[in-house]
């Protein structure tokens, strides 16, 4: 036989559990648009316990019911689909990144326009034509002058302007590493918040939701690998070593290496970390692969064009009858430059193939070099090779663009299964204010019968004696 | 797959700058009036456009030097019309001279002019085309053609032997020069002896210049036909450079220029397709359960 006061004690558990019910559905809608956010639902059980009726009712054993429990708070989340998108967004930080880098470097060689090094080389070979048709006419001496000065200045302005690209990048490099190490101790101190709390049995769904909020930001800048300890830490891997290790974190650090750029690694034992994907390890790719490589077919093209004119030009006489002068000085596109001799003074440029001042014969072969073949460009002429350069980088700057918007929509496509399960719905929040409020009310009501009944038995039994 | 507010918030939001991305991309087109504006646009189309730009100032270059050479051969055709002349008059004062029966105050009159176009001649060799001789090869610092004053007379060529060519097609050059001394040197030489011939009254040396002046007027002839040849080989290169010229012109704007109609037409069905998502997403994210409840 149950006691007699039983009764209440199952009106409380219900009104208990029904407003927990109606506090987590209230939760999940304050929380409707927190970013990170997983709805959490009341797991209710109905309470048992071994209590027999009397000898009245035939089985020995009943069991009776005596009310509900809060068994616990669910947090409706996958994390299989979390690592997934991880994955997926260290992708995206990459092709994002590399996308908008290469988009930067296109717009340094910005074709296909008026006064860029296509045209201006165009201009130059012209230049020399016209020399040729008019070698004693000191407008088109200057004016050869004049183009040759400005495809030099561009040569020189290209290289800078990709030096200088590859500065910020360095300095990029160093604000991401901030900024994973401002995340390893975020998520070691949450870790710690949630052994704190989870060790005593609770459960810290919020603060696992900021934590998986932290890995999310992570993911964007480098791939990673978790796992979830006992207690409920979680310890980050990147490149095989542990970043954040329960409340531990190991740093990373950018050390200044052989080229004048910062490597990074780790602060504990100065080793290499490996990037294989994000933001970072495309920030790296383009510093040190991407645009060193832009900048040789630079030094090359111009290298070959520097060679190219002066081997010519040491062959011809100017104006005043002497021969054997280079026409550009310098050894790559950082400082090719026309011979100041010649800028002070183009009477010395060479138009001629023999000391005859009104031979322009030497000056139209310079112009057909326009068509020479050089063994440095790989058998290509100088246009061609530009030509090439640049059609190369736009190829590049296509496919990093395609690939960025196929991952983005792989993201989205992950977030939004993420948010399938793990979203708040409004109108499903508002049934179930509904339901819980409805049965919060029954159980009022109940509770009103079973005092009613107490009543009975407590103030009006026995009162027949009276 | 449960549904939330926030994806389909989100949905909206996607599709609406999607919308928006594409009328900007199309808008762009249309006031820049290039579908080509930079190499990842369409990396195989410039690299073709990229040939073909290159190819057009080729061209351009060409055609001009083409022009130019035809300013000086027609220059140089008309000194060669006017030297032929003078060698007319010559022949025709040769044939007075010739005649036994003229007198001494005669046979001198006929010297003077013969003088005279000794002059002309020399005027006419060295002509100019702008400020450059036409016939004395490389050389401009001084004239082709001097005269001293002897005796003997002679006229000193001063220039040399310069062939000028010009650029007119990738490897293909075409002289715009004659040779002066080959072309003058007979007809002065003549010219001299006939002025002295004239001037000593000797009739017999006076038709034995007949023939001279003919052959030096036969080499002024052939240099004429050959400037011709020329002039018309030229024209012709510059009517199939400007037919090829045209032609790339046409491809390398097929390549690069917006095609208006199909922009346009694009771009209004980009704006009615942004314009219904405006409408519909209004609609949706108005309405919830809580409005129905009590």
């Amino acid at each position: 036989m149950t006691s007699t006061f039983s009764g209440l004690s199952i009106a409380l558990s219900s009104l208990m559990a029904q407003r927990v019910g109606i506090e987590a559905a209230g939760h999940n809608v304050a929380n409707a648009n927190t970013p990170g956010f997983s709805r959490q639902d009341v797991v209710l059980e109905g309470r048992v316990t071994g209590g027999v009726l009397g000898a009245s009712v035939r089985s020995a054993l009943v069991p009776l019911g005596t009310g509900v429990d809060v068994v616990a708070i669910r947090r409706l989340r996958d994390a299989l689909l979390d690592g997934q998108i991880r994955q997926q967004a260290s992708g995206l930080g990459r092709w994002e990144t590399t996308s908008t880098l290469l988009g930067g470097v296109e717009y340094v060689f910005a074709e296909p326009v008026e006064s860029n090094l296509g045209a201006l080389l165009g201009k130059f070979w012209s230049a020399w034509e016209e020399l040729g048709n008019a070698p004693q006419n000191a407008g088109a001496r200057s004016g050869l002058v004049g183009q040759a000065q400005t495809l030099a200045h561009q040569l020189n302005q290209s290289y800078e302007r990709l030096i200088v690209t590859q500065q910020d990048l360095d300095a990029r490099v160093s604000d991401a590493v901030r900024e994973i190490n401002g995340i390893a101790a975020e998520v070691a101190r949450l870790n710690g918040e949630i052994l704190h709390l989870e060790v005593g049995g609770a459960q810290a769904n919020d603060l696992r939701d900021q934590r998986d909020l932290l890995l999310d930001r992570l993911a964007e800048l480098t791939s990673f690998a978790t796992f979830e300890e006992e207690h409920g830490a979680v310890a980050i891997y990147v490149g095989g070593s542990a970043l954040v290790d329960g409340v531990s974190v190991r740093n990373m650090e950018v050390a200044v290496g052989g080229t004048g750029f910062g490597q990074v690694v780790w602060k504990s034992d100065g080793q290499a970390v490996s990037f294989a994907d994000g933001r970072l390890q495309a920030l790296l790719q383009m510093r040190d692969l991407s645009l060193p490589a832009k900048l040789a077919q630079l030094d090359a093209l111009a290298l070959a064009l520097i060679d190219g004119v002066n081997a010519l030009h040491r062959t011809g006489y100017g104006l005043d009858g002497t021969n054997g002068r280079d026409f550009f000085t310098g050894s790559g596109a950082h400082d090719v430059a026309v011979n100041e001799e010649l800028a002070a003074n183009p009477s010395l440029v060479a138009a001629a193939a023999v000391n005859a001042p009104g031979d322009g014969s030497l000056a139209q072969l310079m112009a057909d070099l326009r068509h020479a073949t050089v063994a440095s460009l790989g058998g290509r002429t100088v246009d061609d090779f530009y030509a090439a350069l640049v059609t190369q980088l736009g190829t590049e700057v296509r496919q990093a663009a395609d690939r960025s918007e196929e991952q983005t929509l792989v993201v989205q496509h992950l977030e939004s299964r993420r948010e399938a399960v793990a979203g708040v719905n409004l109108d499903e929040e508002a049934a179930n204010m509904v339901r819980f409020q409805q049965a919060y009310a029954a159980a009022a009501q109940y509770l009103a019968t079973v005092d009613a009944m107490l009543d009975v038995l407590i103030n009006r039994v026995g009162a027949s004696g009276r | 797959m449960r549904i939330t507010n926030k994806m389909m918030a989100d949905a909206v939001q996607r599709n609406l700058q999607r919308g928006t991305a594409n009328l900007a991309r199309l808008q762009n087109q249309l006031a820049s009036g290039k579908r080509l504006r930079q190499a990842s646009d369409d990396p195989a189309a410039v690299a073709r456009a990229l040939a073909l730009r290159r190819n057009l100032v080729e061209n351009d270059q060409y055609l001009r030097n083409i022009e130019a050479a035809r300013g000086r051969l027609a220059a140089t055709d008309a000194a060669l019309q006017q030297a032929t002349d003078v060698i007319e008059r010559a022949l025709i004062l040769a044939e007075k001279g010739a005649n036994d029966a003229l007198g001494a105050e005669e046979m001198a009159a006929i010297a003077e002019e013969a003088d005279e176009l000794l002059y002309s001649m020399l005027q006419v060799a060295n002509g100019k085309n702008g400020d450059e001789f036409m016939f004395g090869g490389y050389v401009q610092a001084r004239e082709p053609f001097a005269l001293t004053a002897g005796p003997p007379a002679t006229v000193v060529y001063q220039g040399d032997a310069g062939v000028i060519r010009r650029s007119i097609g990738q490897g293909i050059k075409v002289v715009v020069n004659v040779a002066g001394e080959q072309v003058f040197g007979p007809a002065f030489a003549a010219l001299i002896r006939l002025r002295d011939d004239l001037t000593a009254g000797d009739h017999a040396a006076v038709r034995a210049r007949l023939d001279e002046l003919w052959q030096a007027g036969e080499a002024i002839g052939s240099a004429r036909a050959e400037v011709g040849a020329r002039v018309n080989r030229l024209q012709q290169t510059a009517v199939q450079l400007t037919a090829v010229s045209s032609e790339w012109q046409a491809q390398l704007s097929r390549l690069e220029d917006t095609d208006i109609a199909e922009a346009t037409v694009a771009y209004a069905t980009g704006e009615t397709i942004y314009k219904v998502a405006l409408a519909t997403a209004g609609k949706l994210l108005q309405t919830s359960l809580i409005d129905y409840l009590r």
